[in-house]
């Protein structure tokens, strides 16, 4: 009997320990986390990961061009070159330069079968979020310069629904829209047409969406001047 | 076998003991939490996480916006009395301007769009804007429309060849995975920004009303958006003169 009592004080001891363990544990320092929280930071985490890469190919160029500024010093002619390239690759990014390359051809129509009764007329035509969606998909596709009706497609270009027409940096377009992507023609057309993506749902709905694939497609380049009226660059040093 | 009391109290101390460490393993084992009542511990290293790498990023910004200074400073030294030179550098300085590939600021708007209060009747667990990310494209469009110069969402630089796409449970924007809020920056004329979105049947109407989305305006005199810091390769596209 003596030896039971024992092992009782002892387990009893045991137990008492893991409780205040446990409850030290709880007590203030649980939390209740949403998994859209959880998420949230995961995202965060992930995509300044990302940019960090980013960040990183970014600062060794930087550094290779110092280089190739520091070997070639005092040659005039030879900085000249590299600026000029670098200017070349500036408007090549922003669509003022032509380009031309491997691409497709892209037409998007409205639809030419017969409505079915009481059916919205709507659903047959080409509206501006079709046109941003297509858009959207190729530039998904890894598409390199995009023309619509012979507009360079640059970051501020508008797709805007005004009644029949449609205005496209500044100038009116009608039916057909005559899309060129310069790009992997068979992920463009994968892009376009695989099950499940807008462009097939637009043909589903009887939309006229034919892709052509190319070897060259000649893109123009934007022709409009440009004027800021509001932005201002951020010199270093300023906040 | 006559049970004893003592034996029952045994029972219940080894009961919950039981729990206990079953508990405690529970509590601390796996690095993957997915919601629920996790320590605090491990949702502060969340945080900590993130405030490392956003640290980190902020130092190799600031060298990429030195090293630039550098090779402008090169670029000056050598054009001193050369007029060509000159003209090259404030030609670059434009198209850098035009390309995205400097950080701007201006007047504009600051759109904030969330996803549905959970209290809403609508509520699901997937996420509104993520998965209509089509209404992100219109805004931008209407943006554009409305002279918008430069726009950003979630510090990502719109420039030609931006795509937003789904991917999993994120939007890529430039391919960074991002999630809402999701935060437009623009900059232009704030009244004229601000008035086209808001007109009546307009895309916040829309966004408010048919997807019950939480949209904030705000005008602003001076909106920063950052560079677009990504080095395109341009595999298939060749510059013809």
């Amino acid at each position: 009997m003596k030896f039971r009592s024992i092992l009782f004080f002892l387990f009893c001891v045991i137990v008492g320990l893991l409780i205040s363990i446990q409850s030290r544990i709880i007590t203030g320092t649980f939390l209740y986390v949403s998994p859209k929280v959880i998420q949230d930071y995961d995202a965060s985490i992930k995509s300044e990961k990302t940019e960090i890469e980013k960040l990183k190919t970014l600062i060794s160029e930087k550094e290779e061009k110092i280089k190739e500024y520091e070997a070639i010093s005092g040659k005039g002619d030879d900085i000249v070159a590299s600026m000029q390239q670098e200017l070349d690759r500036l408007k090549l990014m922003s669509g003022y330069k032509d380009v031309q390359g491997e691409g497709a051809l892209i037409i998007l129509d409205d639809g030419t079968r017969e409505l079915y009764e009481y059916e919205d007329p709507n659903d047959i035509i080409v509206h501006d979020i079709d046109l941003l969606m297509i858009l959207n998909d190729l530039k998904i596709a890894g598409v390199e310069a995009i023309s619509i009706n012979g507009q360079r497609v640059i970051n501020n270009t508008e797709v805007n629904c005004s009644g029949h027409s449609v205005r496209i940096n500044n100038q009116f377009f009608a039916q057909p829209f005559i899309i060129k992507a310069v790009g992997d023609p068979v992920i463009i057309e994968s892009a376009l047409s695989a099950p499940g993506t807008y462009g097939e749902l637009l043909r589903e709905y009887g939309l006229i969406l034919d892709i052509y694939k190319s070897i060259n497609i000649r893109i123009p380049k934007y022709s409009e001047a440009v004027d800021y009226k509001f932005l201002k660059t951020i010199e270093e040093g300023e906040v | 076998m006559k049970i004893t009391s003592g034996q029952i109290v045994i029972g219940i101390l080894a009961l919950i003991i039981g729990l206990s460490i079953s508990i405690q393993i529970g509590a601390l084992d796996g690095d993957v939490i997915e919601g629920g009542l996790v320590p605090i511990q491990k949702a502060q290293s969340l945080a900590q996480e993130l405030q490392k790498i956003r640290n980190e990023k902020e130092i190799l910004v600031e060298e990429v916006t030195s090293l630039e200074a550098k090779i402008k400073e090169i670029e000056e030294a050598e054009s001193k009395d050369d007029i060509l030179l000159q003209s090259l550098i404030s030609e670059l300085d434009k198209y850098k301007m035009i390309s995205g590939m400097k950080e701007v600021k201006g007047p504009g708007i600051i759109i904030t769009i969330d996803d549905p209060p959970a209290e809403d009747v609508n509520y699901s667990d997937v996420s509104v804007i993520m998965y209509n990310y089509e209404l992100l494209l219109s805004l931008l469009n209407k943006l554009n429309d409305a002279g918008a110069e430069a726009i950003s969402i979630n510090g990502q630089r719109i420039v030609a060849i931006t795509e937003i796409s789904l991917a999993g449970s994120n939007v890529n924007i430039n391919s960074v995975p991002t999630a809402p809020p999701f935060e437009i920056k623009a900059i232009g004329n704030p009244e004229t920004l601000d008035s086209t979105l808001n007109i009546r049947f307009g895309i916040i109407d829309k966004m408010r009303n048919r997807y019950s989305l939480q949209v904030k305006i705000q005008k602003s005199d001076e909106v920063v958006i950052p560079r677009y810091n990504e080095i395109v390769k341009f595999r298939y596209a060749v510059p013809v003169e």
